[in-house]
Parts: structure tokens; C-alpha cells; sequence
């Protein structure tokens, strides 16, 4: 290295060599190191081949990021533009995502069609019970087949994923048979959030087995010492399971609640499959538009039922995305 | 010696009486039962006698009398399935070729946009955030609602006027057609171009297989990275001989769920087929079959993929 002063040198503010104001960052894993360090060594170890190359990802990853999360949230936007727009403003060409006259036409309407208070509380209902259901056998039998030996496990592993690569088209209609006339006993079930109760609760619900083998996988990755020192101390199965290992698992149980209760929220299969008549929103949705005759406004009609249905679970989301994002960096899924 | 074993006896402690002492493995493995005995329940009382009752209703004539005058006619409904309703081999098919690429461009986006995730920069949480609302959003109704008209399409396009049109929104139909006349129509680059036209419907189906390549991702130790960094490997290959063979056995699992959740979800060409005959009474026994026909399919490509897949997988002990 020569000791002639670069270009750079000269000027007074990036100045003499040794002056330390420039921020380097050192990243070891996560973790990121902070140092300042003078404008020579700066350039020495950012002004090269493989910075201009971290430098170009910078950019590109930047586009791609924001490009795909405006390609998630644009939708949204103009689902709740339209919603507040008025009947004149959906024709207008010269309205974009500014309502003129604005008004709440739409989300009355939709309200409306959709009998909207009445089905939510119906959906939530079913939504709380399902998912909490689904989330008591994903961690019970999650446990039971991360943590024991016991003949014939493989072999129900097997049947439970099974259950989730058959098309509920298969069993569609014996099913419903088997509800509407429950146990024999002339008792119809249809048309009640029981059929979906029962099934959950026996790991039949919506996508149930998912969640059971993402419960399995995560107990797997907890370390053996933490039962087998609740063991030594005289805890029973039960006890551990419930003291040691719950608590443990709590960010992944709520990730689990948390596709459990949308899925179940917005899911159409079972829905239509057990409980057509019933005040749903997801049931609701299909015919919010059928009295209309005006096609911008049947549009507009199901973009504000759509946000008006997805809308709760928007804010569901945001109050358990930190826990949904820590189980994702602790689960340790891999096998 | 003999006076080892005579210390060993007395230790050993005095059984009880009437009571067999169970051991801990017993004991282990009957609670396992325990642990899984909801889903033993639901398995023996709900699922197979129902699965049992609808390959019944394949076989049979008047399924839509709800199983009270069924009338065994051996395979006569398969066989209708197969000659008669020429349409489903044509329809199960034409989805399965158009779901192939499709496939593998969600697997791919998901393992890229996870490492991107992975990385770090400003406003990563905030990512996070925004990635992941199309796996709790973009199941079911909603993807019901894509697929009806939307103001969504008419800001798309850039003006109102054209009501009705029915694409989901973000087709990118221009981009496809243009990089379709630039590269010609050979089969890779349809395959390219229709990734791109449909490049919404993939960022919207690969929410799932993105979190659990990420979580997978995070599970690595960073010892690892460290160690290559100090033999001074670059990012590609820390990518390639790292990060890739260590998340190996999460490609399994994510092309596995990939393959069910695209062949069973509720828009797959072939289940709305099967499900118009469910709407009609009297064509219940020849929609069972259908549904069987494709349950059996479906099967044989899920266990071929496990069996192919799994041979180029490492697992680490």
C-alpha cells in the first residue's frame, strides 16, 4: 500500500486518514457488531468486487420485497377504497383511490345480505371452539407420537397424514349421513357447529393433521433432559406434559390456533359439507351479490364483503404475528 | 462372586403383592395410547367406518337414497367413470399436467423467499409481517372471492369501464403474452411465462411451505456458518453446502404438502368436477366413485414422491 493520498482523503470532511467515522457492521449469525472505523479501512473492505455484489443484492432484494408485499397489500387497499366509495364513484373513471363523494352504501349493503352481526358471531363461535379442539389433539397427539414408543405408531402416523391427503369429497356424503342421523339415534346434527366439534376434537377437523405433525415436530426438538428431570422429580406423565412441555411449546401453540381459527373462518369445504343453512359468514358470502343487477356493483359488493369477512382475522393476525414469528425462529422443524 | 449376586438379591426391591410392577418403558407406552387415544377415537368410530361406507356407495346404485336402498352393482360405476363420462380422465388429466410446474415454482419461490426473509436487513419484522397474511388469508372464501369479479381488476387495468371481466387480480396477462412472443413457445419458456402470469397465485399458495422452510432455516447453528466463513467459503457455497442439505428433509415435507394442498384444495379443476356430481342426487354413487378413482391417484403420486424424494435427502444424526 502506498502512502500517496487518495482523492477521497483530500476533502476536509472524509479528511485525514484515521479519523473514525465510518459505521462498519460485522454479522456473525445473527448477532451484529458495530464498529467505527476510518474512511481507508472502510474502503479496503467495502469498495471491492464482493461489496459491489452485496451492494447490487441490496437493491435487488429491496425491489423484490417491496414488489411482492405491494403485490399482497394492494388488494386490500382497493378492496377498502371501494368500500367506502359511492355508487357514482366505482363508474367514475376520474375517481382512483380517493372516494369523491364517499359513503357507506356498500358496507351496508353487504352487511345486510350478509345478516353480518348474526354470522359473525356464529363464525366466531365455531371458529374459538374448532380451533381450540384441533389445538388440544394437535398437542396431545403431537406429544404422544414425538415423545413415546408404542406398537402401531408408524402405522397411525401414516393414517393421520392419510386423513389429510384424502379429498373430503371422498367421505362427503357418508359423513353427512352419519350427522344427520347421529349414533343411530335420529338425531340430526346438520346444520349445528356440533359435526365440526366432534370432528375436531377427534383430529378429523380441517386440515387437522397439519397441525398435528407440526406439534410432533416441534416436541421432537425439545430436549430430553427437560422430562427427564421432571421424571426424577416425581412428575407423572400428565403433570410434565401439562407443567413442563405446554408452556414450552406456547409460541407454537398459537401459531397453530392461529391457521386454525382463520382456516376454519374462512373455509368453504366442511361449510358447505355439514352446515349449509347455518348464519356463516364464509356460507353468507356466495349469495351477497345475487340480488343485484348492476355488475360494477355486484363487483364492488364482493369486494367489501370479502374485506368485511377477512377484515377480523386481519386483526387477529396483527396481535399474534410476534408470537407467529418467535415460533418460527425457535421451532426447530427440522428433522 | 457369590457374594455380588447375594447384594444384587437384596437390593432388588420386594415385589407387591397382587400388583405386577409395571416398568417404565410399559408404562411409557401405555400412556402413549393415552396421548393419542383422541385421534384412535375419531380414526375406529368416525373416519373408516365412513370411508368403508362411501367405497359401499361406489359400488352401489342409490347412494342418494342416504344408504337405505342401496343396490350392489359391482364395478358398474367405475366403469361408467372410466367409458361412459369420458370427461373425468380428461379433466383429472389436464389439472394434474397444469398443477406439475406449478408445483415446483412454489416450492422454489418458497425455499428463495425464505432465505431472503432469513437474511438480515431494516425492516425485516415488518416483512414478516406482510409475507405471511396470505397464509391466514388466502384460503376458502377468499380465494372464492379472487375468482369472482373484482374492482380489484378494473384499478388493475386502469379504468372501470370493463366491469366483469373475470381474472384474479394481478394476472400479469401483458408480461406472460410479451415474454411468450419474445423467447418463442418452446416448453421451458411457457412454463416461465406462466409462472410469471400466475406469479400471484403462487406468492398467495406458498405462505405455509415459506414458514417452514424458515423456521428450518433458523434451526441451523450458527457454528456452522461460522466455521465456513473461517475456511473462508463464499455465500454460494455456504448456500450449497450448508444451508441447502440442511434443510433437505423440509423439501420432502413441503413438496409433499404442496401436492396435497394443490390436488385437494377446493379450486383444483378435478374436485369441482367431482363435487358438481355431488350436487345431483342421482348421480351420488357415480360421484363416490369418481372420488375414490381420484383418491387412489392421488395416493399413488403422494407415495411415488415420498419414494423418489426421499432417497436424495440427508439426514443428519
Amino acid at each position: 500500500m502506498s502512502e500517496k493520498k487518495s482523492f477521497m482523503e483530500k476533502i476536509p470532511f472524509l479528511g485525514k486518514s484515521g479519523k473514525k467515522s465510518f459505521m462498519a457492521e460485522m454479522r456473525s449469525g445473527n448477532k451484529v457488531y458495530r464498529e467505527k472505523v476510518d474512511w481507508a479501512t472502510w474502503k479496503r473492505r467495502n469498495l471491492n468486487l464482493n461489496g459491489l455484489g452485496k451492494f447490487i443484492w441490496m437493491i435487488l432484494r429491496f425491489v423484490i420485497i417491496v414488489g411482492i408485499a405491494y403485490m399482497i397489500l394492494y388488494p386490500f387497499f382497493v378492496k377498502m377504497v371501494v368500500a367506502f366509495s359511492s355508487t357514482e364513484d366505482i363508474v367514475d373513471n376520474t375517481v382512483m383511490y380517493i372516494p369523491r363523494q364517499g359513503s357507506t352504501y356498500f358496507i351496508e349493503r353487504s352487511m345486510l345480505n350478509m345478516n353480518y352481526w348474526t354470522s359473525f358471531g356464529t363464525t366466531v363461535l365455531l371458529s374459538v371452539v374448532v380451533a381450540v379442539c384441533q389445538l388440544f389433539v394437535a398437542c396431545v397427539a403431537g406429544y404422544g407420537f414425538a415423545r413415546f414408543k408404542f406398537r402401531g405408531k408408524d402405522l397411525l402416523f401414516l393414517a393421520v397424514m392419510l386423513t389429510l391427503m384424502i379429498p373430503a369429497q371422498t367421505i362427503q356424503l357418508p359423513l353427512y349421513i352419519r350427522f344427520a342421523n347421529f349414533l343411530g339415534m335420529d338425531i340430526s346434527l346438520t346444520n349445528t357447529i356440533w359435526p365440526l366439534t366432534i370432528m375436531s376434537a377427534t383430529g378429523l377437523g380441517l386440515k387437522n393433521g397439519l397441525y398435528i405433525y407440526l406439534m410432533r415436530q416441534f416436541f421432537r426438538g425439545l430436549p430430553k433432559e427437560l422430562e427427564n428431570s421432571a421424571y426424577i422429580d416425581g412428575a407423572g406423565f400428565f403433570r410434565t406434559f401439562f407443567s413442563i412441555m405446554l408452556p414450552n411449546a406456547a409460541n407454537m401453540m398459537i401459531t397453530v390456533f392461529l391457521f386454525a381459527f382463520t382456516w376454519q373462518w374462512t373455509d368453504t369445504t366442511y361449510n358447505s359439507m355439514l352446515m349449509p343453512d347455518m348464519d356463516l359468514l364464509a356460507n353468507k358470502a356466495s349469495m351477497v351479490a345475487s340480488s343485484i343487477e348492476d355488475e360494477a356493483q355486484i363487483a364492488a359488493i364482493n369486494d367489501t364483503a370479502c374485506l368485511l369477512i377477512i377484515f377480523p382475522l386481519l386483526i387477529v393476525f396483527l396481535f399474534a404475528q410476534r408470537y407467529f414469528i418467535q415460533s418460527i425462529e425457535r421451532s426447530g422443524l427440522v428433522e | 462372586m457369590a457374594e455380588t449376586t447375594a447384594t444384587v438379591k437384596a437390593v432388588k426391591p420386594p415385589k407387591r403383592p397382587g400388583k405386577p410392577l409395571m416398568s417404565l418403558e410399559r408404562k411409557k407406552s401405555l400412556f402413549g395410547y393415552v396421548f393419542v387415544a383422541p385421534i384412535l377415537i375419531g380414526l375406529l368410530f368416525i373416519y373408516i367406518p365412513v370411508l368403508v361406507q362411501s367405497a359401499q356407495y361406489s359400488f352401489s346404485s342409490n347412494a342418494g337414497q342416504y344408504g337405505k336402498e342401496l343396490e350392489y352393482i359391482g364395478w358398474q360405476n367405475y366403469h361408467d367413470a372410466l367409458f361412459v363420462e369420458k370427461d373425468f380422465l380428461k379433466t383429472v388429466y389436464s389439472s394434474t399436467v397444469a398443477l406439475l410446474p406449478q408445483i415446483f415454482i412454489i416450492l422454489i419461490f418458497a425455499f428463495f423467499m425464505a432465505n431472503i426473509l432469513n437474511q438480515n436487513f431494516h425492516g425485516r419484522s415488518v416483512a414478516r409481517v406482510i409475507f405471511f397474511i396470505p397464509v391466514v388469508m388466502s384460503t376458502g372464501i377468499v380465494t372464492y372471492f379472487d375468482n369472482l369479479s373484482s374492482m380489484t381488476d378494473m384499478y388493475e387495468q386502469g379504468e372501470k369501464l370493463n366491469v366483469g371481466t373475470e381474472t384474479s387480480a394481478f394476472d400479469f396477462v401483458e408480461i406472460e403474452q410479451m415474454l411468450l412472443s419474445a423467447l418463442g413457445s418452446s416448453g421451458l419458456s411457457e412454463i416461465i411465462a406462466g409462472a410469471i402470469g400466475s406469479l400471484y397465485t403462487v406468492i398467495t399458495s406458498s405462505g405455509v411451505q415459506m414458514l417452514i422452510f424458515l423456521s428450518g432455516l433458523q434451526s441451523i447453528s450458527i457454528n456452522m456458518y461460522e466455521a465456513a466463513k473461517v475456511e473462508g467459503a463464499t455465500g454460494w457455497e455456504v448456500f450449497w453446502k450448508i444451508s441447502f442439505p440442511m434443510i433437505s428433509p423440509l423439501i420432502l415435507v413441503n413438496l409433499l404438502y404442496t401436492v396435497i394442498d394443490l390436488f385437494t384444495s377446493i379450486d383444483n379443476a378435478t374436485i369441482s368436477y367431482i363435487s358438481r356430481y355431488y350436487t345431483n342426487v342421482a348421480t351420488y354413487s357415480l360421484a363416490s366413485a369418481f372420488s375414490w378413482m381420484y383418491t387412489l391417484l392421488l395416493l399413488l403420486f403422494v407415495g411415488l414422491v415420498f419414494i423418489l424424494v426421499k432417497k436424495l435427502i440427508v439426514y443428519q444424526d
